[in-house]
């Protein structure tokens, strides 16, 4: 584009009107090519095809040429859908969303770099094969998965026109071309690539109206304050001076607080953003374990922060492949039980007070309590009399705890060494919680607990040595007031001996500045994320607040084990701590010492 | 100042667009489809027209029709200015009485002669 008819900082905007226009785009398509696989219908093929023409004309005007050339072998495909003369099958579907994929892969190249990167040869090769009528299904596929080349593929639908019997497959293994192990290989690569945060956000105008409102009315606050200080200072009007302040006091609480709820409310954005990706999931996953399931959604329209959304991503995403891979059982299997073939799985999304509720439920074969009990025990993470004692619930809960998945065959992806317990210190680390609960046999149902919002929390206030800090309230789950001899020394480490748990005792002033002090310390604040806990030395405890967190900015802001800042009512800014990261730094201090 | 109508329903083309000819001195309305441009040929006097052909609610080749016909009847140029280069689209498009087809991408500066061709040649 020339410089002097649209100048760089312009360019730059349209760029960026781009990236968000063709990844609207993308995503809707995407949705739309899951809804015509089960339903077709003229209408959403044609508004996929404008949304993939859309990109095609827009890239190829900016000069993203690669982007233009794929968005244009996606329409060709498309319109032949459009005409009738394609059937958008499973195959097809395939290769489209695998089009699509590469297309918001690129449009994320340019955002971050300002140039395409991918190759896009194997996806445009998959979508030339599905123009050619006398297609093979497997070895497109696999050729859209750039595990073979298509001369490959060519090779052995010769062998098969010349007689052979065998399946494509087995030919392409015969050949030595590939084996099963690649596919799997690379679809696991695919699905493993990083979700990056979004930094823009659409708002609704409604929402913009409501702050700007509250914006009139803090200017109206702050009036009545200014003349209150005037009148002060003429001296006028003595009397009624303070219970004119008072007024204004709760004039401008009240405010504040309603602009504080509006500016949340506005963070907020419909939990659909996330489902809408679920459809395709449980159809990718269906295909890959040979399952059938029955995907129903309820209550997208739920609110959630959307720093939330974009963190629940992933562990949502494990949730439900954990309970297509493992919960819901072979359609054979089912049908031996008398279950119907097709298994449910439902999504559901609802407010509960100040917190948000996602449950996953499946009608599939539920946990096996003896089972988690035994692999619990061998682990020896607890005796037989401890195990005895527990609850059903407390027992099934034990598969948050790292080692005991019961799966007993190791999947392709919900076996990659990640477990339940990476779920739940995901969800802990949004100050959420996960539950879950089942009947062998019949069903599981995972719950979700998350807060609206991060922006505020409870934070308990400590004094360490001189300094205040705010210790998430999530995280306590007791104050220990200390006596002499309670903290003992085990190898050079302090521990606290808490009902017969060991629990090591974090020493602040030593993290931070690798020296101990020399204050006597009052209390010890029992924090617990994920499996951890561990004792925080404390001088003094003043008490629960509840706490705006600012972040720290780029100079401060990687400080491990420091989370943000707050601004308290006096003015002063005290830090916040990262319980989960200063966990972390203290077991590693821990164990540099070991060494030495 | 001449008014130029940019309907086209990517509205990164419409910026696009719209930045070229402010550079140009030309006022500019955008509107996201055909029907949105109805609307705002109601609302405004425009010079000239760049309108995409495949658009929802109303394609460009029908917006053209109406435009030129019925309750309107105007004579405002139009460019049409889209990604495909389809021969019978073009005749069709030509028979709805658009004065110009042009294929994107193009470039602002080519855009802008034909602009100035078509207003002949007073901004």
């Amino acid at each position: 584009m020339e410089e002097n008819i649209i100048e760089r900082e312009e360019m730059k905007e349209i760029v960026e009107e781009f990236v968000v226009e063709a990844n609207e785009l993308a995503e809707k398509a995407i949705q739309d090519i899951v809804a015509i696989e089960n339903n077709p219908d003229d209408e959403i093929v044609n508004s996929i095809f404008r949304a993939v023409h859309t990109v095609k004309g827009t890239s190829s005007f900016l000069g993203f040429n690669t982007l233009s050339t794929l968005a244009h072998k996606s329409e060709d495909v498309l319109g032949m859908v459009r005409k009738g003369n394609l059937k958008p099958d499973r195959d097809v579907a395939n290769v489209l969303l695998a089009a699509l994929d590469l297309i918001r892969t690129l449009i994320e190249e340019i955002k971050e770099t300002g140039a395409e990167k991918s190759d896009i040869t194997a996806v445009t090769d998959s979508l030339e094969l599905l123009k050619n009528p006398s297609r093979e299904k497997l070895g497109k596929m696999l050729v859209m998965d750039s595990v073979v080349e298509v001369d490959d593929v060519h090779v052995a639908l010769n062998k098969q026109e010349g007689g052979e019997e065998k399946k494509l497959g087995e030919l392409l293994v015969e050949d030595k071309v590939m084996t099963q192990g690649q596919l799997k290989d690379y679809l696991k690569k695919q699905k493993t690539q990083p979700h990056k945060e979004e930094s823009t956000i659409r708002i609704d105008v409604r929402k913009l109206d409501e702050l700007m409102n509250l914006a009139g009315e803090l200017v109206l606050g702050k009036n009545r304050l200014i003349l209150l200080n005037n009148m002060v200072k003429k001296g006028g009007a003595k009397n009624n001076v303070l219970d004119n302040l008072a007024d204004i006091t709760n004039y401008m609480e009240l405010v504040t607080n309603e602009l504080q709820l509006s500016v949340m409310r506005a963070r907020l954005v419909p939990i659909s953003k996330l489902f809408n990706k679920v459809p395709r999931l449980v159809r990718d996953l269906a295909g890959e374990f040979g399952k059938e399931v029955e995907l129903e959604m309820e209550g997208e329209e739920t609110e959630l922060d959307r720093s939330l959304i974009e963190s629940l991503h992933d562990p949502l995403i494990h949730i439900i492949r954990n309970s297509v891979d493992h919960g819901i059982e072979t359609p054979e299997e089912r049908a031996r039980k008398g279950k119907p073939r097709k298994g449910q799985l439902t999504l559901k999304a609802y407010n509960e007070g100040n917190n948000v509720i996602i449950e996953v439920f499946d009608d599939g074969k539920g946990i096996n309590v003896e089972a988690v009990k035994k692999k619990a025990q061998e682990k020896g993470l607890m005796g037989e009399a401890e195990l005895a004692a527990l609850s059903t619930r407390d027992a099934m809960n034990l598969v948050f705890v790292a080692g005991l998945s019961t799966a007993a065959k190791v999947s392709n992806v919900s076996g990659r060494g990640v477990g339940m317990d990476v779920v739940r210190n995901n969800v802990e680390k949004m100050n959420g919680q996960v539950s879950i609960d089942s009947e062998e046999g019949r069903w599981t149902r995972l719950t979700l607990r998350l807060p609206l919002t991060l922006a505020i929390m409870r934070a308990l206030i400590v004094k360490v040595l001189d300094e205040l800090f705010a210790i998430p309230l999530n995280t306590v789950t007791e104050l220990v007031k200390l006596k002499e001899g309670l903290i003992k020394s085990v190898e050079k480490k302090e521990v606290l001996v808490l009902r017969d748990k060991v629990i090591p005792v974090v020493d602040l002033a030593k993290v931070f500045t690798g020296q101990a002090p020399e204050v006597e310390d009052r209390y010890l604040v029992i924090c617990n994320v994920g499996e951890k806990t561990v004792g925080v030395k404390a001088r003094a405890v003043e008490g629960q607040e509840e706490v705006v967190i600012k972040p720290l900015g780029t100079f401060l802001g990687n400080i491990k084990g420091v989370g943000g800042a707050t601004i308290r009512g006096d003015g002063k800014a005290i830090l916040i701590l990262d319980m989960s990261a200063l966990i972390d730094l203290f077991s590693a201090q821990n164990a540099n010492r070991k060494i030495a | 100042m001449k008014k130029v109508l940019i309907v086209d329903d990517s509205p990164t083309i419409r910026k696009l667009l719209g930045y070229a000819l402010r550079r140009k001195s030309y006022m500019t309305e955008e509107a996201e489809d055909g029907l949105d441009a109805m609307e705002k040929l109601s609302d405004s006097q425009i010079d000239l027209i760049i309108v995409d052909l495949n658009m929802p609610n109303m394609d460009g080749i029908s917006f053209v029709k109406n435009l030129r016909s019925g309750y309107y009847n105007l004579d405002v140029p139009v460019i049409m200015l889209t990604t495909t280069s389809d021969s019978e689209l073009k005749e069709e498009a030509y028979g709805a009485g658009i004065n110009m087809f042009l294929t994107k991408p193009i470039k602002p500066e080519v855009l802008l002669d034909k602009i100035e061709t078509l207003l002949g040649g007073g901004v």
